[in-house]
């Protein structure tokens, strides 16, 4: 009978606390909205499960959590913690987008830089919020709405909020759909949301080639902070558009990232253990994080107008709500809003320049805030 | 804020050991509103500045390709058709597959066919 006691006193049901509740149904809910909305679900159900996981409570002795040096899981974590999962996420993201758009109307790269305005504005915020200048640099990256740069940030200048605001990028980027079209509409004229765009010119292989090595020395000689990031994204662009070497990009778009995204979202939902995720620093992260997402929506927007006052060839100002770097959920956001108005106005090409400079934005940005802050 | 910006400035050119050797890191002394705004203003100038440079390259670059083109001809066929037999990707294989199997049935058939007419090889 003694034996039996001792053993219930090492089961989760013996040391389950209300945090661990809290955080399994949070998981199990991830799960849902993944399976029944589609929200994000290639990241909200490991991320869900590894929630779950995470929050098993473990006997003592036992090394099993993310954070029991030697344990399975820490191993896991470790790609997240030194920072090697994002840039790998990059390389095969660098390997699937098509940098056309943006090559084809230049100017729109700026809106990528003016949505970074949230970035800035939200690490202002939590440092007056009393956030230490690290933790309010990795915060603001929320803002970039790139959950690998907001990882890669976090992992270097705040460890200990990084699930927090992992799961809070993740969030607002799965809940792009809901947060930018009453921005959008609210920032615009019935008239500029029917502004319609010229159509993109077509690129030559040669400028698609040149690009990637051109647009990374550029970026990195300005701010080498973004090397990694940045090397890798732009690498990943080189295997694709240099034609030859097909096989390593499709390698990097399909089954590398596949299998870096289940371990870094599995890592990091591993990492949501009650006793350091359900702290008041979480919720203000998430309240910052969402007025971090809505200022670049509004930056990206108003900047736009802010174009056209000097343009003959007016932008639609719903393409900077694209500049948030969420590809390419935020351009299909521009293109959805956009066909409300006009159903045969076509803004995704469009809106998937200031998407990808948003991207190359936000690892500018993070790696800037990495340099100053260190 | 004149230090800080000649620190932030150093810190981005990955110096700060040499000629003028930092006092103290950033990040502790940016512990206040005034340090933290100059901070996100200079990190926002630089973020709009790296994207400039790269919009004016992408603008100049059809112009500065076209000046190439009279030494550095683009040809028309896509690279991979000449580049190296590993850059083949599955599609490739896919069409290699059919006709293979487009042969091999002309083959039966002309093979099984009465009229020797219809025989090619």
């Amino acid at each position: 009978m003694e034996i039996l006691k001792d053993f219930f006193y090492t089961t989760g049901f013996a040391t389950l606390t209300l945090g661990n509740t809290i955080m399994i149904l949070i998981g199990i809910v991830f799960i849902f909205l993944a399976i029944t909305k589609d929200y994000e679900p290639l990241l909200l159900v490991p991320i869900g499960m590894g929630a779950i996981v995470g929050n098993i409570p473990m006997a003592a002795g036992m090394s099993l959590s993310v954070y029991d040096e030697g344990s399975v899981l820490s191993y896991l974590y470790f790609g997240v913690s030194a920072g090697v999962y994002p840039p790998l996420i990059f390389l095969g993201i660098g390997a699937m987008t098509d940098f056309s758009t943006m090559l084809s109307n230049p100017k729109l790269v700026l809106l990528g830089a003016a949505a970074q305005i949230g970035v800035f504005l939200t690490f202002f915020g939590a440092l007056w919020l009393g956030f230490q200048p690290t933790q309010a640099g990795a915060i603001g990256i929320i803002g970039g709405a790139d959950g690998p740069t907001a990882i890669f940030l976090a992992s270097k200048l705040a460890p200990d909020l990084l699930g927090a605001i992992a799961i809070a990028a993740y969030s607002y980027m799965a809940l792009v759909p809901v947060i930018q079209p009453p921005i959008m509409k609210l920032l615009t004229s019935r008239e500029e949301r029917l502004i319609r765009m010229k159509p993109p010119r077509k690129v030559s292989k040669r400028e698609k080639m040149i690009f990637p090595v051109a647009a990374f020395l550029i970026s990195t000689m300005i701010a080498p902070g973004a090397v990694v990031l940045l090397g890798m994204l732009f690498f990943g662009n080189l295997l694709k558009e240099s034609l030859v070497t097909e096989r390593l990009a499709q390698t990097a778009r399909t089954a590398m990232i596949d299998v870096v995204t289940i371990l870094l979202g599995f890592a990091v939902g591993a990492s949501t253990q009650a006793d350091t995720f359900l702290t008041q620093n979480s919720l203000q992260i998430f309240g910052l994080g969402a007025l971090s997402f809505a200022i670049a929506t509004a930056g990206g927007v108003l900047f736009a107008k802010f174009m056209n006052l000097f343009l003959t060839e007016k932008i639609n100002p719903l393409v900077g709500a694209a500049g948030v770097s969420a590809v390419p959920d935020s351009a299909r956001v521009v293109q959805m809003v956009g066909q409300q108005e006009d159903p045969h106005n076509f803004l995704l090409m469009h809106a998937m320049a200031p998407n990808v400079a948003g991207v190359v934005g936000s690892a500018i940005a993070a790696g800037v805030l990495w340099s100053v802050l260190t | 804020m004149q230090m800080l910006l000649k620190q932030i400035g150093l810190k981005l050119l990955g110096q700060g050991q040499g000629a003028f050797p930092l006092p103290e890191p950033v990040g502790p002394e940016a512990n206040n509103l005034v340090d933290g705004a100059v901070v996100a203003l200079v990190g926002l100038m630089i973020v709009f500045c790296v994207l400039i440079v790269i919009s004016l390259f992408i603008a100049a670059l059809p112009r500065i390709l076209e000046k190439l083109s009279s030494v550095w001809p683009e040809v028309d066929e896509p690279a991979s058709n000449t580049g190296h037999p590993d850059s083949l990707v599955a599609d490739d294989g896919a069409v290699l597959a059919a006709i293979g199997f487009v042969l091999h049935t002309e083959f039966q058939r002309q093979l099984e066919s009465p009229d020797p007419a219809g025989r090619t090889g």
